[in-house]
């Protein structure tokens, strides 16, 4: 009788551990399709946050141009560029602004070549990017012939940068 | 015989060592399945609550003024839902609002609050807590003298203004159209009962609020600044921070113009360089002007100093005008 009851804790015992196994796996499993899916939500937040950025930088008022519609300010980004403190303040990776009409030498802009290049960068961070959202803008300064002041406004593309793992 | 069947009978009803073991062990095991059960549930009701932040988080951006003076809209929500939103002026170089959501649950009244998601680059105007099912939102753009930020005043309850002044009446009624929950009338007794009331010129309502601008460049409308009563607590605002004083807390109204303030240290800057940049093309001749108003906002404290900028920001706003078609902003 004390062996038969010693042989039906131990299959007791038994049953338990392969229950408890079942359970951690069941729960091991959950979670790996949990975090899956909430690092694919974050990705998809990042994206959202990107689009709904694109549609509103453009009207800032760090770099908007008065009056034209979908503007940017040149002038504004090349003041931006030597303030610090915006690089976090949009939450992405990167802001660049590219001319495409019409041409210019093909380079970065700073204080010596300005306005004749290409290219714009705001800000560029370290560290993979995730993915990039872009929109078509008019990049507009003021200019003068003859003394008489006018806006200037050129064809460039809006593209920022999200970094990845951002949430 | 009759001792040998109640010994039979007492044998039919032993409770032996296996059975309390299976006993035990199964309650443990049932304990610790519904242990986990809720746990599953509240992590995922966290989850959600988070989510639901971030993707609020993400509707805001594109919500702002562009060109347009100010503009209203709404937001709805699967449930109801309570919005936390605190402001701290002093994180990093811009402040930030923070929002936090807790749905109402099946289970319990409210659920876990999610984790709270940061938001820099918007002002968030509202009392600390606001709940409802529907989001209600005032953006108004916040000028001085050139648009340094969007003010967005949040909230889900019923407001009525009683003898609205004309302008702000005016305004109120462009915005309103169908989706703002504000009723405008002469009388206190015209109101919901359960909405906020908000008094113009006397006391009384939940809000008062007591125009106060009288110098010539007020133009002859008295409530372009003045003084907002809520909470025994009496708040300065200007211009359109008007909506910011009364659809907020007092804390989060100081917390965020103090956030605003900064920001238009830092747009006075980048219009500064821009005018110094241009010179050669178009001379605007604020670059000095644009500068001092960044040290102003640079010096900032509290409420009372708004009208130190508001001189400065007038200064600015009538060289611009004079520039023509060279202004700057």
């Amino acid at each position: 009788m004390e062996n038969l009851g010693q042989l039906k804790i131990q299959q007791m015992v038994f049953m338990i551990i392969a229950v408890a196994l079942f359970f951690i796996l069941a729960t091991l499993f959950y979670f790996s399709i949990k975090t899956a899916n909430l690092y694919q939500a974050s990705i998809e937040s990042e994206r959202d946050r990107s689009i709904g950025l694109i549609i509103k930088l453009a009207s800032s008022p760090e770099l908007s141009y008065t009056g034209v519609s979908n503007g940017i300010d040149s002038d504004k980004l090349m003041a931006l560029k030597k303030q610090p403190e915006y690089r976090d303040y949009w939450g992405v990776n990167g802001i660049i602004i590219e001319k495409l009409y019409p041409k210019y030498p093909d380079a970065e802009c700073n204080t010596g070549n300005y306005p004749n290049c290409t290219k714009i960068i705001l800000f560029e961070k370290d560290g993979d990017v995730a993915q990039s959202a872009s929109s078509y803008v008019a990049l507009c300064r003021k200019d003068s012939i003859n003394g008489r002041a006018y806006d200037k406004c050129e064809l460039a593309l809006m593209v920022i940068q999200t970094l990845e793992n951002e949430f | 015989m009759l001792n040998k069947k109640d010994k039979m009978d007492k044998r039919g009803f032993e409770f032996s060592f296996v059975w309390l073991f299976s006993l035990i062990v199964g309650a443990i095991i049932i304990f610790l399945a519904i242990y986990a059960a809720t746990k599953l549930i509240g992590s995922s009701e966290y989850e959600i609550n988070t989510k639901t932040a971030a993707d609020l988080r993400n509707v805001l951006n594109p919500l702002g003024t562009s060109f347009e003076d100010s503009k209203s809209e709404k937001i709805e929500l699967i449930r109801d839902t309570r919005v936390y939103i605190t402001c701290n002026s002093e994180k990093g170089y811009f402040g930030e609002n923070r929002i936090q959501l807790s749905e109402k649950s099946s289970f319990k009244d409210w659920s876990e609050p999610g984790g709270d998601i940061a938001i820099e680059n918007q002002y968030l105007f509202s009392e600390n807590s606001i709940q409802g099912e529907t989001l209600y939102f005032i953006v108004t753009p916040f000028e001085m003298p050139y648009k340094v930020a969007d003010i967005m005043s949040v909230f889900s309850q019923k407001y009525c203004f009683v003898n609205t002044p004309e302008k702000i009446e005016k305004e109120i009624e462009s915005l309103k159209g169908n989706i703002l929950p504000i009723n405008l009338t002469n009388s206190i007794n015209q109101c919901e009962i359960n909405s906020i009331t908000v008094c113009f010129q006397n006391s009384g309502c939940d809000i008062n609020v007591k125009g106060a601008c009288t110098d010539k460049e007020c133009e002859g409308d008295l409530y372009k600044n003045g003084f907002v009563e809520k909470n025994n607590t009496q708040i300065y605002y200007s211009g359109e921070l008007l909506y910011g004083a009364v659809f907020s807390s007092p804390e989060n109204y100081q917390c965020n113009v103090k956030r605003l303030v900064r920001k238009l240290g830092y747009v006075s800057e980048v219009y500064s360089e821009k005018s110094r940049l241009s010179a050669n093309r178009c001379n605007t001749g604020l670059q000095s002007d644009t500068i001092l108003l960044s040290k102003l906002s640079e010096s900032y404290k509290n409420l009372n100093d708004l009208k130190i900028l508001e001189s400065q920001a007038d200064i600015i706003n009538t060289k611009n005008k004079a520039l023509g078609e060279c202004n700057l902003y």
